[in-house]
């Protein structure tokens, strides 16, 4: 995936949204009024956490694998 | 992972009226300056480059709104003292960065360039000692 830099490219506002929304099951509200450094401070303690409960457990067919946070687009 | 990744700091400003407000860059005023200049890079460029007034009134309030949802962009224009643009553009900056997640990447690159121009340095006064 293509490392963007989301100040001189813009964000990828949807994924924030689902990320904050879904994830860490924040509300719409709360998510806007985070800073970007918080999101990606807790998003990067969600990922690490599932990473290593896929780990331990064998991975279930057919669900993506989470990956580095540097990965994501928009980060 | 310490405090200080996930912790903003808020940047203190003092406008025409005396009241110490708090700058800071939440996802909603990174949106709002996305949505006027095409991005946030773009925003302070162009208001730097302009040296506009309505432009730093745009970025003002941007930063204070998180604080107080009813201040309005005419609020702000009527608080800020052009005479000190460059310190509240400075301000800013500081906010907006510090609102910014810690890049390891970044911290690695410019500890590599202060490495690199403190070995300019001491090449440079080898080579002229005088």
């Amino acid at each position: 995936m293509a490392s963007t830099n989301p100040l001189q490219d813009g964000w990828d506002w949807p994924f924030i949204i689902y990320a904050g929304t879904v994830w860490l099951r924040r509300s719409e509200q709360e998510v806007w009024n985070m800073t970007p450094k918080k999101l990606y401070a807790l998003l990067k303690v969600h990922i690490d956490l599932e990473s290593a409960k896929y780990s331990s457990n064998k991975k279930p067919s057919g669900q993506a694998a989470l990956t580095y946070i540097d990965n994501i687009p928009g980060w | 992972m310490n405090l200080s990744e996930i912790k903003s700091k808020t940047v203190p400003i003092t406008l025409q009226d005396g009241k110490e407000r708090h700058l800071r860059f939440t996802l909603n005023a990174l949106a709002l300056l996305e949505e006027k200049y095409g991005s946030v890079d773009r925003a302070f460029e162009e208001v730097q480059k302009s040296q506009s007034v309505i432009g730093l009134r745009y970025l003002l309030w941007a930063g204070l709104s998180w604080e107080d949802e009813e201040l309005t962009e005419h609020d702000v224009g009527n608080l800020i003292d052009i005479g000190y643009m460059s310190e509240m553009m400075e301000k800013l900056g500081i906010a907006l960065d510090d609102s910014m997640p810690v890049d390891e990447a970044a911290q690695k690159l410019l500890a590599a360039q202060k490495e690199a121009e403190g070995t300019d340095t001491q090449a440079a006064k080898v080579n002229n000692p005088n």
